[in-house]
């Protein structure tokens, strides 16, 4: 028969070393569930994210309407008429009027392609990337004004991936993409050319249509503009 | 009784104070070399109070067990194996059989104080 104290020390040794890494393990464990997002705070952040875009729509009904009310104001008066026009080609710039004119709309709709064993789906789905990629090549071809489903493309647009939805500007987008683009059509259909962001989509099995249109009629960007920080520099025109 | 839990609060502490974490790819590594050790002490508490305690049998099971433990789920990950889950049910039925035996021997010993130990 062994002594009471005698076991009890390899026990005591082998405690300790297993207090070591339990504490190890602990830490690693609430490490780990620091930076892993539990699912009931994904809903509720899913509920702040509704309830933000609810307001950020209604403030933008807001913003249209003021538009519309400074308008009125401003073309009442015949000494700021040219101010007005001033005004006007500033906004069509910077995609602050609805605009219609000429112009190509383009269509993109996800592959119906199934992807094989060990492929990776994704290629076969238009991402954030791609749609930046089409909008860049048609402002290459020299698009005065582009919309891309109902959302106006502007100097401070974004095109970004949110988890599994494309935002431009401050809203969600889904397929099929429609991005309409107005300007010169013979040049804007170029970006059908081979080799382009288009032929590369249809190559992974993205439907793709693209066809000239008589008349389009943009929206107005309807989120808020202005320059908080930026200033401009007098004579800094050279 | 009383040692090895002193030595299991040292260990504890000594592992919160080190501030020591490891990657979060290796957790489920350690977590199986936690559930052999724990395996390990339960087994040697069980063989403590039986008196078929043997100290070199004891500490080198525990180092083997957590060690290969750690290996074999880590060789199971890149064979695409999963280890965990018999490693886990493997483990978790010992050391729950070896806690009944433990309860077991206790409660025969409070109720008669002098009589000898089965097994």
């Amino acid at each position: 028969m062994l002594n009471k104290k005698e076991w009890q020390w390899p026990v005591a040794f082998v405690c300790l070393c297993l207090g070591f890494l339990l504490a190890v393990q602990l830490r690693t464990q609430s490490v780990l569930r620091r930076d892993t997002l539990p699912s009931r705070r994904i809903d509720a952040l899913t509920e702040l994210l509704r309830q933000a875009e609810r307001e950020n729509e209604a403030l933008s009904e807001e913003n249209r309407s003021l538009r519309t009310a400074v308008a009125g104001q401003a073309s009442s008066r015949a000494s700021t008429r040219e101010l007005v026009s001033e005004l006007q080609r500033a906004q069509v710039l910077a995609g602050l009027t609805k605009v219609t004119g000429p112009g190509v709309v383009i269509i993109l709709s996800d592959s119906d392609r199934q992807a094989r064993a060990g492929e990776n789906e994704d290629v076969y789905l238009i991402h954030a990337d791609d749609l930046l990629a089409t909008v860049n090549e048609l402002r290459v071809a020299g698009a005065e004004a582009i919309a891309v489903n109902g959302q106006r493309v502007v100097a401070s647009t974004a095109i970004r991936c949110v988890g599994v939805n494309i935002l431009v500007n401050t809203a969600r987008v889904s397929p099929p993409f429609i991005i309409e683009a107005i300007g010169d059509r013979d040049n804007l259909m170029q970006v059908n050319m081979r080799g382009a962001e288009l032929d590369i989509l249809r190559a992974w099995g993205i439907k793709v249509q693209i066809e000239p249109r008589e008349v389009l009629t943009l929206p107005p960007y309807s989120g808020s503009v202005g320059a908080s920080y930026a200033k401009p520099v007098l004579g800094g025109d050279g | 009784m009383l040692i090895p839990l002193v030595a299991l609060a040292v260990g504890l502490a000594v592992g919160f104070l080190s501030h020591l974490s490891i990657p979060g790819a290796y957790a489920d590594f350690l977590a199986i070399s936690l559930l052999a050790a724990l395996d390990s002490v339960f087994g040697g508490l069980r063989a403590g109070l039986s008196r078929t305690f043997n100290a070199r049998v004891f500490i080198s099971g525990f180092f083997t067990n957590t060690l290969l433990a750690a290996l074999l789920t880590y060789f199971g990950d890149r064979l695409g194996v999963d280890f965990m889950l018999p490693a886990s049910v493997a483990f978790g039925f010992r050391i729950f059989q070896n806690l009944g035996i433990i309860r077991n021997l206790l409660l025969t010993r409070a109720v008669k104080p002098q009589a000898p130990v089965p097994e």
